[in-house]
This record gives C-alpha cells, structure tokens and sequence, in this order.
C-alpha cells in the first residue's frame, strides 16, 4: 500500500495533464480496455484536463482582478470567487489517492450487493469523483491516507442507501425506470428535502399553494442559457468594480467565454473516460447476471424536468441576492449558477410532486447550506486546486465552487473527523 | 440520405450526453448514413438551439417536456445510460436518420 501511495505521489507532481493518461492507463489495462480504445482514451483525458485547466486559470485572470476590485470598492462580502464544478471535479480526479478510492468504492458496491444491503450498481464511473472529493478533504484535514480513504468509502455506503431510498420517488416522478440516483452531492440531500416537505405540508397558508406555471422556461428560458447568464454577470461584475467601459466588455466576454468553452473542454475529457464506464458496466453484468438491481446514474437526469427547470430559473437571481446578503457567506457564485440552481431544485420538486411553490422553498434553505458550506470549505478546496495546478490571480487568497457547497454528506463526515481531532 | 441535424443534450451538456452523442455518430456509421452534426448542449439551452438551427432529431438523456421540443422528433436517450432497451433506442434513431 505504501509503495503504491510512493509511487502515485511522484506521478501526480507531474500534474493531471501527464499524471491522468498514466492511471487511466493502468486502470485500463487491469479493466481489459482493449489496446488502441485504451491509448485514445488516455491521452485524450490528458488533453481534456489540459483544456479544464487553461480555460479556468485564464478566467481567474481575466475576471480576477475586476472581482478583486469590485469587493475593494463596495465593502462586498463576497470575496471568494467561483471557478466552477469543472476545476472542482478536475482538480478532485488529480488527488493521489483518486485511482485507489474507485477500486475501494467498486469493492464497497460490491459486498453491499452480495449482502443484499443495497440494490444498488453504481456504474457512473464520472460520479465516483464525489467520493474522491470526500476523501480529499478529510486527507487536507488529517494527512492519513487510511482516514481519508475510510472516509470516501463511507461517503459512498450512504449514498447508496439514499439512493435505494429514493428510487421509487425517482421512478415515479421522473418517469426513470429501474434507475436510483447514488450522485453524493444530489441525493444527499434527499432527506432534507423530503423533511422540508414534511414542513410545508403542515404550516397553515403555505400547505395549500399549489403553483405549476408551465409558461416560465418559454419567457426566461435565457436565463438558463450560460452565454447570456455569463456575458450578464460579467458585465455586472464590471460595472461594480468601476472598470472602463472597454474592460468592462472584456470581462463581460471572458465570462461568457468561460461558461461556454468549459463543458467543450469536458466533452474531450469526458469522450476519454466513457470506454471505462463501458468495460466496468460489463464487468458488474457478467458478475451479477439477471439481477434485480437498479442501476445508479448521474443526477445530471433529474435536471430535465420541466418544474425542475422553471424552479431552478427563478433561483438563479435568488441565488445571487442571497450570495450577497446571507450572514456568513464569501462565495460569489458566478460560472455554475444556473446550472447548481436546477441541480439543487431536483429533490425540492419531486417531493413537492412538481409543486413549484414548494420546491423554491425547499431549494431556498438548501442554497442557503450550499453557500455556507462553500465557504466553510475555500481554504481546503484552494489546496486542493493549487495541487491540480490551477493559479490563483494577484490579491486572491482563496477560491472555492457552489459545486463544493453541494457535498453535504462529504462536508458533516469531514466535520465529525475534525471534531474527533480536536478532542485526541 | 442527408446529412441531418441532432441535438444531443443533458443537464450539464458535458457527462451522459457525451455517451449518448457516441452512440448517435456509431448509429450512423452502422446504417451508413452520412455522420449527423451533432450539437451538445444542455437542456436548459434547447429551446434556443432549435430556433437558430434546423434540427432533424432531440436526443435528450433525460425527459424533456413537448411545450420545449416543438414539433422535431424526440427519441429518449435514457437507454444508452442505463443499458436498459437500447436496440429501442437505437431503432427509432437509424428510422430518423434513414429519411
């Protein structure tokens, strides 16, 4: 265990664009990916994260200063810029320990299976980065691989047991069938919204609005259009910090630039990592042959709902006012923020039935967690970012994601780890 | 056979419909119809994209609502995700980009 934790250290001081073909290279040869597939695969991830990383440092330079100088001269309490979930994610498979947290999840999948404690099969490779991300902070917090991998591991038990949990609600709702959804940073809070619900339905004048509007993604569909939400808050963010009118276009097209070219960026990464989705899913069928299992896919799928959409649209600008008036928030959401609003509006509306009253609600407490957990956790996801080799900009002392807020179960596991800390 | 127009989308436009776009260039390929142009996007982006674009085929990985597809066909992209009824699937889009 020691000489493979060695060895992955001096691959990943090569950073992700080298250290990332190399592991899913031998990742691929254990997982029988046949030969060429596997050479493409692996350097293509490796151009995938090359293109993350350019990208995201040339945002934090282009925008950087101007969200610098727009917190200097209004006193904004939003300091902490918002480099999206794609460096999150980026910076996450970058750990060292990332190739060891999926074999040990694949592992903990697996016995659960065997002892009929879940049902189940985890085969979004993609989704095991949660997991890692959960692994990662407690390894920041504790410097103990065995903690941190423990850790992970716990993080994906429990995401499998809510995902058990809410696949009849996801089968009804969503219209998926033989679908549960283990993504930690979705249905993780699963449970807070069904308890939100719980609340509504007895609280006199809010238990009985109904509201459905089937006409907003028709007149505000824009709003979740990232090349004009991006160009939006650019130029906002422009004007506040008091930038000339020529920088203020710059910032306004870099922002837009950033939103659009990010997921092309992934797209690359994401056309390498799909053979080994493929020959793990193949792996699992032919271990567990006529199964009654369901299998578990990316949240990304809630997302298409037409309510899921509307309520995640109205959040959008609640989203921003909150950033800027909740006590105790210094994250300044910019390049997620349409597509976490719908993200986190999931479980709000389809325990609310696609009540959208009721979903926005909900979704207005979870962002309120979301924004305060991003925050909490900015100094370890800067360490974390730098170890990916993104930059930071001149006068910024940390970065984090709203991506990052989402983690809840990660985020109480870390927590309970340093409070055990703090008391030995 | 012309080359037709597809729009593949998800919630983040980066994950499930990168699979589900393969799967559509490897349907293509199969019945050798000329390789569609493929337009990766998220959900929330539709709308925009069928007004701007002359599209042929919706394959979304999750459902999208009728009031945002208009009248394009729309065949549900779900199954290359899940493994579940993908000869469906793939069916209904070799119909489509056959015509």
């Amino acid at each position: 265990m020691q000489y493979v934790i060695n060895a992955l250290n001096w691959i990943s001081q090569l950073g992700p664009m080298v250290m990332m073909p190399i592991i899913i290279f031998i990742l691929g040869l254990i997982f029988r990916v046949k030969f060429a597939t596997l050479i493409k695969s692996s350097l293509t991830i490796g151009v995938g994260f090359a293109g993350v990383t350019i990208v995201i440092n040339w945002f934090v330079a282009q925008v950087g200063p101007s969200v610098h100088s727009m917190v200097s001269h209004w006193g904004i309490q939003t300091s902490i810029m918002d480099v999206g979930w794609p460096a999150r994610a980026a910076a996450t498979w970058a750990f060292p320990l990332a190739a060891v947290v999926v074999f040990i999840v694949l592992g903990i999948n697996a016995l659960m299976l065997i002892t009929k404690m879940t049902n189940t099969v985890m085969v979004d490779f993609w989704s095991y980065n949660h997991y890692i991300f959960t692994g990662a902070l407690v390894w920041y917090l504790t410097k103990s691989a065995g903690i941190s991998l423990l850790a992970a591991a716990l993080d994906a038990a429990i995401s499998f047991k809510l995902a058990d949990w809410t696949a009849p609600l996801a089968q009804k709702y969503f219209g998926l069938e033989g679908i549960s959804f283990p993504t930690a940073n979705s249905v993780g809070w699963a449970p807070i919204a069904w308890l939100l619900n719980k609340l509504w339905s007895v609280i006199p004048g809010i238990k009985n609005i109904d509201a459905r509007p089937e006409k907003i993604q028709k007149k505000f569909g824009f709003v979740g259009e990232p090349l004009f939400m991006g160009f939006v808050i650019g130029v906002l963010i422009g004007i506040l910090a008091e930038d000339k009118v020529g920088n203020i276009l710059i910032v306004g097209m870099s922002t837009a630039a950033t939103m659009v070219l990010t997921p092309k960026m992934m797209q690359i990464l994401m056309e390498g990592l799909i053979p080994f989705a493929n020959s793990i899913k193949e792996l699992l069928n032919k271990k567990f042959p006529g199964n009654k299992f369901t299998i578990g896919v990316d949240a990304a799928l809630t997302v298409a709902d037409s309510s899921v959409i509307a309520c995640g649209i109205i959040m959008v600008p609640i989203t921003l006012i909150l950033a800027a008036i909740l006590p105790g928030n210094k994250l300044l959401p910019i390049s997620d923020i349409a597509y976490q609003a719908m993200w986190l509006s999931a479980w709000p509306v389809a325990f609310g039935k696609g009540n959208i009253f009721r979903g926005l609600l909900s979704t207005f407490v979870i962002t309120c967690c979301v924004l305060l957990i991003a925050t909490n956790l900015a100094p370890i996801h800067t360490q974390l970012a730098l170890a990916g080799g993104f930059k930071l900009a001149q006068g910024m002392h940390y970065i984090s994601t709203e991506d990052a807020g989402t983690h809840i179960i990660g985020f109480l596991i870390y927590k309970v780890i340093a409070l055990i800390k703090a008391i030995f | 056979m012309k080359k037709k127009t597809v729009i593949v989308c998800c919630a983040s436009s980066m994950i499930t419909s990168t699979i589900a776009a393969g799967k559509v260039r490897d349907i293509a390929k199969k019945i050798g119809a000329p390789e569609p142009r493929i337009i990766q996007c998220k959900f929330s982006e539709v709308q925009g994209n069928i007004e701007t674009n002359e599209v042929d085929l919706i394959v979304p990985t999750g459902r999208l609502n009728e009031n945002v597809t208009g009248n394009v066909p729309m065949v549900l992209g779900t199954p290359f995700i899940t493994g579940v009824n993908v000869d469906g699937a793939e069916q209904k889009i070799a119909e489509i980009l056959k015509n």
